[in-house]
């Protein structure tokens, strides 16, 4: 059971959607800013206490996902700053191809190349967010974990 | 890795991408440069303006770059350099190039293009000598590594077109970009 999915430039939040009448966020926008935290922290704790040593130009972010008993959260982010993620149920598998997918089919083919809009612009109210919208839908619901039952 | 696996990697992401007829792009390109010298009165100023609007171009470049080579964080900046010469060069415009002349810190190189295909059917005047015909694409390598927290600088400094043997982009390292966070309230 998908929930959510997050699109965010650096550290803000440009687009959201919830799935399967997802609980509706009391505070959507403190969320938001608690994921982008949440997200910048991970980066450095993953990095600082890997047992190997990657130098002081590490690059990429090695989070990919958490879970706990009630949800999970899946996690990709892109070497020039996008990140986009999922909240799921956690019996769902680890969903990064489809993340991946998501940005290099929709994120960069209908909005960054789309000279309409101007990079770091928030896509939510944007009049690319409605086909933006539908082709995220038509990719996730294809997924056979979009609406399947809590485990 | 090896300049043979990044040859490979510009090859498949070269496969991948829509193509357009060189000329098509050559004579395009040719009449954004003629307007632009009949829009600006000098000739620096049309250098300045090429290099900006590659700029813009690479900053969205760069994420369809990344989706579709599939190539990872670079260990240093002779990788980078690498993945310009052979993979980027490759993919949008079909040419490769050579990187030497590196400086003793590792900071500076030169990519010597093999062919620009956006100098197919130009003649430069001598009253345009200085003009750096093809700096678009140094604005798209800037553009492209700014996105990826690396701040480069990048300019002609040969050209086939005036004469010299090669075409070279001088390519030099400046810092990285440290990744911030900010709070968009305060």
């Amino acid at each position: 059971m998908l929930y959510s999915f997050y699109l965010y430039y650096r550290h803000y939040c440009v687009y959201h959607e919830a799935f399967n009448h997802g609980r509706v966020a009391k505070d959507l926008r403190g969320d938001q800013k608690l994921i982008s935290g949440l997200l910048f922290s991970m980066k450095s704790f993953c990095q600082k206490i890997n047992p190997k040593d990657l130098g002081p130009n590490a690059l990429g972010n090695p989070f990919r996902s958490y879970s706990t008993p009630e949800y999970k959260l899946h996690y990709f982010e892109s070497l020039s700053g996008y990140k986009l993620l999922f909240m799921t149920d956690p019996s769902v598998p680890l969903l990064r191809e489809l993340l991946s997918f998501i940005y290099g089919s929709l994120v960069v083919e209908q909005i960054i190349k789309n000279p309409t809009f101007d990079i770091g612009e928030r896509l939510t109210g944007h009049p690319l967010a409605p086909a933006f919208s539908k082709a995220l839908n038509d990719c996730v619901q294809a997924t056979p974990f979009f609406a399947s039952l809590p485990q | 890795m090896s300049r043979q696996h990044y040859l490979k990697a510009g090859e498949v992401a070269f496969s991948k991408m829509d193509k357009v007829s060189a000329e098509l792009l050559a004579l395009t390109y040719g009449s954004l440069v003629t307007q632009l010298l009949k829009d600006k009165e000098e000739i620096e100023s049309v250098n300045v303006q090429l290099e900006k609007m590659g700029y813009n171009i690479g900053i969205r470049l760069v994420d369809e770059f990344l989706a579709k080579s599939g190539i990872g964080p670079c260990q240093d900046f002779r990788d980078t350099a690498e993945v310009i010469a052979k993979v980027a060069l490759k993919m949008f415009l079909n040419v490769t190039a050579d990187v030497t002349g590196w400086n003793s810190d590792l900071t500076a190189c030169t990519l010597v293009l093999h062919d620009n295909p956006l100098n197919e059917f130009v003649e430069l005047p001598a009253s345009m000598a200085g003009l750096k015909y093809g700096e678009l694409i140094c604005g798209v390598i800037r553009g492209g590594l700014e996105q990826v927290h690396m701040r480069v600088s990048c300019t002609f400094v040969k050209d086939v077109l005036k004469g010299d043997d090669t075409s070279e982009i001088a390519l030099e390292f400046k810092e990285i970009l440290k990744e911030e966070f900010v709070d968009e309230d305060e």
